[in-house]
């Protein structure tokens, strides 16, 4: 669309950006590749056949994996989704409200307010989990999903307030100012300009929030404690064991790989939302 | 519910959402009726997938046989377990009777953590067929805070057709330290570049503390190292000089080689690995070439070859738990019951009984048989002995591996090396 | 209701500001409102948490067991005699200085290489996110093997060129670039992060820049980088904050241990140990204070910095 005419009339130049595109793309996904390759291959052949292509294929890793841990894989899938689900829920609406007060609102202490929302970002997470712990153990909310998704709903995430600033920040303030004279209040500013306008970024913080929660481990290994409320990654996690020599390497790469398909899957859905975002909402500059 | 017909009125969807709401609460209230007698207990472990599905079994007849104690289980992988343990333990949840291993254990027993077990030992739990060193290693004093569930030796796993070959199968019968290092020297030459000997178990505490008993000596005595600095110089010195003629790999092989699968033996890089003894059955299964388990080197001349056979895992109570009767009933079970035995095989290590051993004897595959003959044999060679770990040991461990890899990478000497151990283990034992 | 607005905000341009006392007050109060779910979670779910590991750091504290007060013992230690801390600071640096700008750097070019909406860049911008969808997961630690092992694929091709090898994730020279470029090669985040920035740009700026004839490199330093240049700021803020506490990367690939011989002990690597696994929470915890200061300078000097170049709308 706006591709420049320069490079649409320079074929050669094309098809060397081209080359270079795959091979970094290949590059990159060699890793990713292995992982699948070796997901299809017999326990036996994972680490003495490096190649790309199994000599043997099999799909056992897969049909044994899926039921080797006593509760079926998709389980573990249903409980780290409906997790994200929730995460997503909480991020979008308590991020963005603060972000707008952030990038927009005057009000006393707002600078000092700000800092002490980065300096939460600051703090190791090892340290604060702890305290934490101990008031969700007297909540009697620990081995339930409340610890994990709950704070969410209390932006948290300092990481998608200070993202979602900058993007509102971004935002000419012509547009705030034209509503206004047309008699808007703040609550109607953010809910019928700033909010639409910043779809793009809000895509972000879904997609994030459901990247990360997907894949956070620390904090689901201490709250979720039966197996049947383990979410996907603590689940992997069962298929190694150091001390006792259980080395299911297939199905960890195979359930790895099923783990991976939805992450994917969305990133494709959403990452076109991102690239189209601004078309379809419609403003010009 | 329904009482109130104050909300908007009941479509006939809402009226069917209602009723299996109401019919999923009749089967819980039901469900939680018909075990209203039963005690609600919570058992842990940490293990592979092998061990979960045993325990799983295992606990399974144990509530056929015991109604009433309903019992939740939570599992995890080592490394996982004792991510929780302590956050569990610090905020007030911990379960009522979980797997504890030696290299923490004390960490929690010196912190007064653990139940006193004593008064259930004799009513409730039986111990009169257990091995010297399951019961004897949790007990301090008065109290036996914690109760062994294996009993294991560390031991030489070797690669048969490997040893064949070089012509060195024979070393075997008088293993000496320095018959040790020759042999897997000859066969580190005999596999041709970068193939070694064994594995460099310079970091491996609990043959450090074979070769320290072996003089006379221990890990620890009365809270501090048991050992001198030259003792330490003396193993550090040893290891080197095994990387130096390849009878052990570079520091560089050994640090990528964390895990069963990665090792140098199972990679066809060395002949030979120490372990834990029920280790070989993880470790033929994945290997093709036959495996054999033979006792460590031991000194000239020695009377009894310093080998110690103990406990290394242990079933424990947390001093907070409500349930200590009945988590003691389990352990009980675990230990003694011939089914339970059964069903849990070797998956906890060697047995820790007699009873147990007959059991497992009769079932066992080639390489647990295998295991089970090793500990047969080597508990009349055997040190009398079972002395145990001390609180900071999880932290020794790690830092013997450190040191042992700085020596093999050149940065320090093997004096430099004891030396530095012994000025952190103040600070750690402090 | 929306179209409204633009037509407003077409019309309206000029309208200036004309802020009452009354209608800041106003303001302030809808501040309130609209931070009222932040300012809980700030109090109950972070404030008091960081107070209590302020005061723990204070402390003996052993996870296990009641703390006992030790002064300023532990910022003591860690500031003058734990040579192992020492370490961790310098190859958690190392790992700072040199992945972060090089992740944010590539992430931008390829953002805007990648910007438009067509099937093939959609196409690639899913592939080179994929890295970033593995995130820490376990298997990242035998990939790793797979690659910069003895016998990985860096080596079968070296020693296919003649050259010599090394293990490269065994070898304490080379263990902390390993994870460097793990860290590269996750560029995901910052790339969607510009590439949402990029489609924010007003077409009719970036169009009236060719109508004056620029070639894409002139457009990439006229209209691009400033424009993105509050992304830039976040990505480089956000990724060094990131960087400083990435802990999952050398434990799935060092085993947890940091090694080999603590090349890859990252601080909360070595945070975590000495807390979870060494039962001194206290010391864990006045290290990480001492890591929120060091992360807070870096940051508020990148703040301060960014005056002189970051661009925004106003």
């Amino acid at each position: 669309m706006s591709e420049a005419p320069t490079q649409a009339t320079n074929p050669a130049r094309r098809a060397g950006r081209m080359l270079l595109l795959i091979a970094v793309a290949v590059l990159m996904s060699y890793p990713l590749l292995w992982l699948i390759a070796s997901s299809f291959k017999p326990e036996s052949l994972i680490f003495s056949d490096p190649g790309l292509i199994p000599a043997q294929f099999t799909l056992a890793n897969y049909l044994e994996g899926w039921n080797r841990l006593g509760v079926p894989f998709g389980i573990f899938m249903l409980n780290s989704a409906v997790i994200c689900v929730l995460a997503i829920v909480g991020n979008l609406f308590s991020c963005s409200v603060a972000a707008y007060a952030f990038a927009r609102l005057e009000f006393p202490f707002s600078k000092l307010a700000f800092g002490l929302m980065l300096l939460t970002l600051m703090l190791p997470f090892h340290v604060t989990v702890l305290p934490q712990y101990i008031v969700f153990q007297n909540l009697g909310a620990v081995n339930t999903i409340i610890p994990l998704v709950l704070p969410k709903f209390f932006a948290v995430d300092a990481f998608f307030i200070f993202l979602l600033v900058q993007f509102i920040r971004g935002i000419p303030r012509d547009l705030d100012q034209a509503a206004e004279m047309d008699g808007c209040n703040k609550y109607q500013i953010f809910w019928h300009i700033i909010f639409p306008i910043c779809r793009p970024a809000l895509v972000l913080v879904a997609i994030f929030t459901f990247l990360w929660t997907w894949s956070d481990f620390f904090s689901q290994l201490i709250y979720l404690n039966q197996v049947e409320k383990y979410t996907a990654p603590l689940a992997l996690n069962l298929f190694i064991d150091a001390t006792s020599g259980e080395s299911a390497w297939g199905m960890l790469f195979a359930m790895s790989v099923i783990t991976l398909l939805p992450l994917f899957i969305l990133f494709v859905l959403f990452q076109r939302q991102i690239a189209e975002g601004i078309a379809t909402t419609g403003l010009k500059g | 519910m329904t009482t109130f017909p104050r909300g908007p009125r009941l479509d006939r969807r809402g009226a069917l959402k209602l009723s299996i709401g109401g019919a999923a609460a009749l089967w819980l209230g039901s469900a939680t009726q018909g075990f209203a007698q039963a005690t609600q207990i919570k058992a842990s472990w940490y293990g592979g997938q092998d061990t979960h599905d045993r325990m799983q079994q295992a606990l399974a007849l144990f509530s056929e046989k015991n109604p009433d104690i309903q019992v939740g289980v939570e599992f995890a992988p080592f490394a996982d377990f004792y991510d929780r343990l302590p956050v569990q333990y610090s905020g007030g949840g911990a379960p009522d009777v979980h797997r504890h291993s030696m290299t923490y254990l004390f960490d929690y027993i010196e912190r007064g953590l653990l139940a006193d077990l004593t008064q259930h030992i004799g009513s409730t739990i039986d111990i009169s067929g257990l091995y010297p060193g399951v019961v004897e290693i949790g007990t301090a004093g008065e109290q036996t805070q914690a109760i062994g569930n294996n009993q294991i030796a560390v031991a030489l796993f070797y690669n048969q057709e490997k040893l064949d070959a070089a012509g060195v199968t024979g070393a075997l019968d008088n293993l000496t330290w320095d018959a040790f290092r020759d042999m897997a020297i000859e066969l580190g030459q005999a596999g041709g570049d970068q193939h070694y000997g064994t594995n460099d178990a310079g970091g491996f505490i609990a043959l450090f503390e074979l070769f320290v008993t072996q003089r006379g000596k221990g890990l620890y005595s009365d809270g501090a190292l048991g050992f001198d600095r030259q003792d330490l110089a003396d193993w550090f010195t040893f290891w080197h000089s095994m990387r130096a003629e390849r009878g052990a790999p570079p520091p560089s092989v050994t640090a990528e080689s964390a895990g069963f699968q990665n090792s140098p033996m199972v990679r066809n890089l060395a002949a030979m690995q120490t372990g834990w003894c029920q280790q070989l059955v993880f470790f033929q299964a994945l290997m093709t070439q036959e495996l054999g388990i033979h006792a460590c080197p031991s000194p000239e001349g020695a009377s009894d070859n310093g080998h110690l056979i103990r406990a290394l895992d242990f079933w424990v109570a947390p001093a907070r738990s409500a349930h200590v009767e009945q988590s003691a009933r389990l352990i009980d079970f675990l230990l003694n019951d011939e089914e339970a035995i059964q069903t849990l095989g070797l998956t906890l290590g060697g047995p820790a009984s007699d009873k147990a051993s007959a059991i497992l004897a009769e079932t066992a595959d080639a390489p647990s048989a295998k295991i089970l003959n090793y500990l047969e044999e080597l508990r009349p060679l055997a040190s009398p002995q079972t002395p145990h770990w001390i609180s900071g040991h999880g932290e020794l461990e790690s830092l013997l591996n450190r040191l042992n890899a700085s020596v093999g990478f050149e940065q320090t000497t093997p004096e430099a090396a004891a030396e530095n151990f012994f000025s952190e283990a103040d600070r750690i034992l402090g | 209701m929306a179209q409204d607005t633009v037509e407003a905000v077409i019309t309206g341009k000029q309208a200036t500001r004309d802020a009452t006392a009354a209608s800041r007050r106003g303001e302030a109060w809808a501040a309130l409102v609209f931070l009222t779910p932040w300012i809980l979670g700030i109090v109950l779910l972070t404030a008091l948490p960081m107070i209590g590991s302020f005061v723990l750091s204070f402390s003996n504290y052993d996870l296990l067991s009641a703390p006992r007060w030790v002064g300023t013992a532990n910022y003591e230690r860690l500031l003058f005699s734990d040579p192992r801390y020492l370490k961790s600071l310098e190859v958690t640096t190392v790992y700072v200085l040199v992945s972060v700008p090089l992740a944010v750097a590539v992430a931008l070019i390829i953002a805007v290489t990648l910007s438009e909406a067509t099937r093939s860049a959609n196409f690639f911008r899913g592939v080179y996110y994929l890295p970033s969808l593995l995130g820490g997961s376990v298997a990242i630690g035998v990939l790793w093997r797979q690659i910069f092992g003895s016998s990985g694929l860096v080596n079968i091709s070296l020693s296919g060129l003649g050259f010599q090898t090394t293990s490269w994730i065994g070898d304490p020279r080379y263990a902390l670039w390993t994870l460097i470029i793990l860290n590269v090669w996750q560029f995901g985040a910052p790339m969607v992060i510009f590439l949402a920035g990029v489609r924010q740009i007003p077409k009719e700026v970036v169009e009236a820049t060719i109508m004056d004839g620029a070639n894409p490199v002139q457009r990439f330093f006229r209209i691009t980088l400033p424009l993105l240049s509050p992304l830039i700021l976040f990505n480089l803020v956000m990724q060094t904050i990131t960087a400083f506490q990435a802990f999952v990367p050398a434990y799935v690939v060092s085993d947890g241990s940091g090694g080999p011989i603590d090349s890859t002990l990252f601080y909360t690597l070595y945070l975590y140990l000495e807390g979870f696994r060494n039962f001194r929470m206290g010391y864990a915890m006045s290290m990480a204070w001492v890591l929120l200061v060091i992360i807070a300078v870096f940051t508020a000097l990148s703040f301060y910095a960014s005056r002189f170049w970051v661009h925004y709308e106003s």
